[in-house]
């Protein structure tokens, strides 16, 4: 696309019709048909697309790392006016790190875990000659100080694991622009991180490309590239569908998959139930939602079925102890969400734990339909168990790889066994047809679903007991955006018709304020703020509450230009 | 950074271990069905007068209680009693043979380390080599000792006389026994090895290190390599019964001097005294080898400090 207007003669990256396939001979399948893009000092593009769009293999294609396996066909791949096509494993390591730079999404694993922080910059160092052996550890303190980590002497004696994530990022970013490559590329750089911590990270690439470092983000996120990119290139199936200036991309997306991409982003700033995706599967949450959240948003009306009182968690830790919980209080009604919203470490996977009784709280009590439900042995909960169900992020890791989805979802039905989920097909093919998925897939195993089937089998599972509380730990955050509306969705159709009471626990606000009936804040073990969603989304009172709602990347600004706020689709 | 409380509980652990062991030898010989005494007096047919000599002689004669009492007793000074075959302090013979042994149990771990992390290094994630290798290494894993020993005698001994055929001193000696020994290891350590280093070569930090210019070599040695080494760490425990159970063999295959030698003849011979020694001793070994694999451990991944926590 030539949309970019590029000025051709100051352009350090320039790629022309980059085909990318995978196999030999008959095996072999192209995943990158044909992609154009040009990337200057200064400049940053970013690549947004959904997992398997071709962003990431683009991305490592273009630091001569496509992979064993690979083949690579351009008409043009020149860095700095030399042509790399034809490139060997030599050249692309006398370039690797000293003029491009790579940065990868997780940190903890993106660095040596066995090896320390100092040594990881310092490789890079010595890899292209820079300094002598000798002031190489102060120049990797030097850079750690420069990606504002703080402590830096301190930290380049550490491992990788001793550090928190943002830091990690850090250190991981200091790593990859140690040898001051002029060309950074950086591949979901802040998925892993909390909101404020993004935010940090996303600065402290700004200003790499500020001090006139060439910066290509990929990222399946609108709304964090937005607030960087100066040009957005949308990719789609190994395409580009769409490239051009981030504010006119935004405000007036050509091509329908940018619209899509757009729309099914649960945004923050929007009241709920705005956001009804296009491959919508359910009717009734259209319908019955704008009822619904009037009733639910002024005074719940149901019957408590979940109460946690005063409950305090103290985990044992060098120097002392670490207060995971501390007094934290909430009541749920039934048919009523709670959003949980807090960052990694303020203890709200702790209390999903505490809620279900896997967990014995030190201080406070939890009771469960009105019946004690912490403080007993499991022995005596065995009535209860079924009312309350789990949902995880993972459902891969929380399935037998082995077993088929109707044994999965037989065995919380109480058949355990093959022969017995045979009995139970109607039972669970209605559970299957509940969160939208049909019975061919009774027979496949969960390595053959995709990731929004995985979890609606999850949810499918946890409904089979017919609980009244569903515990939700960040049941979304492992999805591409456009499922992740579609699962929302299944959960908002499993409450209109169930009127099950959901404690939905994610660090998202978007997906919080899109789910929620009621939000609980939470920050170093305790609840800061709780409130109907509309209230604490657009007056909050707790100052941590304001500082999460200013962090947020808005889509439709970007730093350069604040102008362009609204987008379309923007219906409330 | 060893955290000495967590130094002190580990000793005291590896003491039970040998606490345990000497119980278990000591009431094992006296349940095992048949008379040490007669055994030991073996086919000559002898009278029941020198029968209660010997057995008076050898305190066997007493309560249980009494044994057992004067056994521990005497473990707690060190000493293990006098050979009932060579009519010398245990310790002394165990003494004498400690040396021979330890430095072909170390020249052949030393050896098929070496080979092991060769193997591995070369072959991790080069499919074709791999499964030649791979094979090789199954062979040699699975080929018993006495068999690899007969045959490096009667090739390089007795053939082309490079090595010294019987016992043999000092480097030149130490050869074949060694490589004999360590080739069931080989096989064993680099399937291991390769294994982790496969995993690690697949890791995104080693992606991060090809991205800053690092090359294939510098991939393998500096971050792959010790991934590999953790699992081996936890072998090196296994290994050290692996290598004395093969001492035994090797050491007679070679008439190589040892504890091996030892241990058959004591054995054959029904020498409870010189038995009870050896069993002691290995497990002295052993529980001393697993400290050392615990706190090599802390050393070889830092992230098993904090979790040891509590």
């Amino acid at each position: 696309m030539g949309v970019d207007g590029s000025r051709a003669g100051d352009a350090l990256l320039r790629v022309e019709d980059l085909r990318i396939s995978f196999g030999h001979g008959r095996h072999r399948t192209e995943v990158v048909h044909g992609v154009d893009l040009t990337l200057r000092a200064g400049e940053c593009l970013a690549v947004v697309g959904e997992s398997g769009s071709g962003k990431t293999v683009t991305g490592r294609t273009l630091a001569g790392l496509t992979g064993p396996g690979a083949t690579v066909d351009a008409r043009r791949l020149d860095f700095d006016g030399q042509d790399m096509t034809a490139a060997g494993e030599r050249e692309w390591r006398r370039i690797r790190g000293a003029e491009i730079g790579l940065v990868l999404q997780d940190a903890l694993v993106s660095l040596d875990p066995l090896r320390r922080i100092g040594a990881e910059i310092e490789e890079a160092l010595a890899n292209h000659g820079v300094g002598t052996r000798r002031d190489r550890p102060g120049r990797a303190v030097e850079l750690l100080r420069e990606v504002a980590v703080p402590e830096p002497e301190w930290r380049a004696r550490q491992f990788p694991h001793q550090l928190s994530g943002g830091q990690r990022q850090r250190a991981l970013i200091a790593s990859a622009i140690a040898a001051g490559p002029r060309v950074l590329i950086a591949d979901e750089p802040t998925t892993a991180l909390d909101m404020t911590v993004q935010e940090q990270i996303l600065d402290l690439l700004a200003a790499r490309r500020d001090a006139g470092t060439a910066l290509l983000l990929i990222s399946h996120d609108l709304a964090v590239v937005a607030r960087l990119a100066d040009r957005i290139a949308v990719m789609h199936d190994g395409r580009l569908v769409e490239t051009g200036p981030t504010e006119r991309l935004l405000a007036a997306p050509t091509h329908p998959y940018t619209r899509h991409l757009l729309d099914a982003v649960p945004s923050a700033r929007r009241p709920r139930r705005s956001v009804v995706p296009a491959a919508g599967a359910s009717t009734a949450a259209g319908n019955g939602g704008v009822d619904r959240t009037d009733v639910s948003h002024g005074q719940a009306t149901g019957a408590v079925v979940l109460s946690v009182e005063g409950v305090g968690k103290r985990f044992p830790a060098p120097g002392g102890g670490i207060d995971a919980l501390s007094g934290v209080s909430c009541t749920l009604r039934a048919g009523e969400t709670l959003g949980v919203l807090g960052e990694s470490g303020s203890g709200k996977s702790t209390l999903a734990q505490v809620v279900l009784g896997l967990m014995e709280p030190d201080e406070g009590a939890v009771s469960l339909l009105g019946r004690p439900w912490s403080g007993r042995g499991e022995r005596s909960r065995a009535g209860l168990r079924g009312r309350i169900q789990l949902v995880q992020q993972d459902p891969l890791s929380s399935f037998d790889p082995r077993w088929t989805v109707e044994r999965i979802v037989a065995e919380a039905l109480g058949a355990g066994g093959r022969r017995a989920a045979r009995g139970h097909r109607p039972r669970i093919t209605e559970l299957l047809g509940l969160v939208g998925l049909g019975p061919e897939l009774l027979d496949r195993g969960p390595r053959g679903l995709s990731g929004g089937q995985r979890q609606r089998v999850a949810i499918a599972r946890a409904l089979a007991p017919e609980p009244d509380v569903l515990v939700c730990d960040e049941p979304v955050s492992a999805l591409d955006v456009s499922v992740q509306a579609q699962v929302l969705d299944v959960f908002e159709h499993v409450r209109e018709r169930l009127g099950v009471a959901m404690l939905f626990i994610s660090h998202d606000l978007g997906v919080v304020r899109h789910v929620s009936d009621r939000v609980a804040v939470m920050r170093a073990g305790r609840i800061v703020e709780t409130g109907p969603v509309e209230r604490v989304f657009t007056r909050p009172e707790h100052p941590w509450t304001r500082q999460l709602l200013d962090a947020l990347p808005r889509p439709g600004t970007s730093p350069t230009s604040p102008a362009g706020r609204s987008m379309p689709g923007h219906v409330s | 950074m060893l955290p000495l409380r967590w130094f002190a509980r580990r000793l005291l652990l590896a003491a039970t271990v040998v606490f345990g062991a000497a119980n278990a030898v000591f009431f094992a010989f006296r349940l095992l069905p048949g008379d040490p005494v007669r055994s030991m007096l073996g086919s000559t047919n002898p009278t029941p007068e020198l029968v209660e000599q010997v057995r008076h002689e050898l305190a066997l004669d007493e309560p249980l209680a009494v044994q057992y009492g004067r056994f521990m007793r005497r473990l707690f000074t060190g000493d293990l009693g006098e050979s009932f075959q060579l009519q010398q302090p245990v310790g002394e013979v165990i003494g004498d043979q400690l040396w021979p042994t330890v430095q072909l149990a170390t020249a052949a771990f030393a050896l098929a380390l070496l080979a092991a992390v060769t193997l591995a290094v070369l072959t991790a994630h080069r499919p074709r080599v791999r499964r030649i290798v791979s094979t090789l290494e199954l062979v040699a894993a699975s080929t018993p000792a006495f068999w690899t020993g007969m045959l490096l005698l009667a090739l390089l001994s007795f053939r082309w006389k490079w090595f010294p055929a019987m016992g043999g001193s000092g480097a030149v000696g130490l050869v074949l026994p060694a490589v004999t020994l360590a080739a069931g290891l080989v096989g064993v350590f680099s399937q291991v090895l390769r294994e982790e280093m496969e995993r690690a070569l697949e890791q995104p930090f080693v992606l991060t290190a090809r991205a800053r210019g690092s090359g294939e070599t510098a991939i393998r040695l500096r971050h792959a390599l010790r991934h590999g080494l953790i699992p081996l760490v936890t072998l090196a425990g296994w290994a050290m019964g692996a290598l004395f159970g093969g001492a035994v063999v090797v050491e007679s295959v070679f008439s190589r001097q040892g504890l091996g030698q030892v241990t058959a003849g004591a054995v054959a011979g029904r020498d409870l005294p010189v038995v009870t020694g050896m069993v002691l001793v290995s497990a002295l070994a052993f529980a001393l080898i697993n400290l050392a694999v615990d706190v090599l451990y802390r050393i070889v991944d830092p992230r098993i400090d904090e979790r040891s926590i509590g």
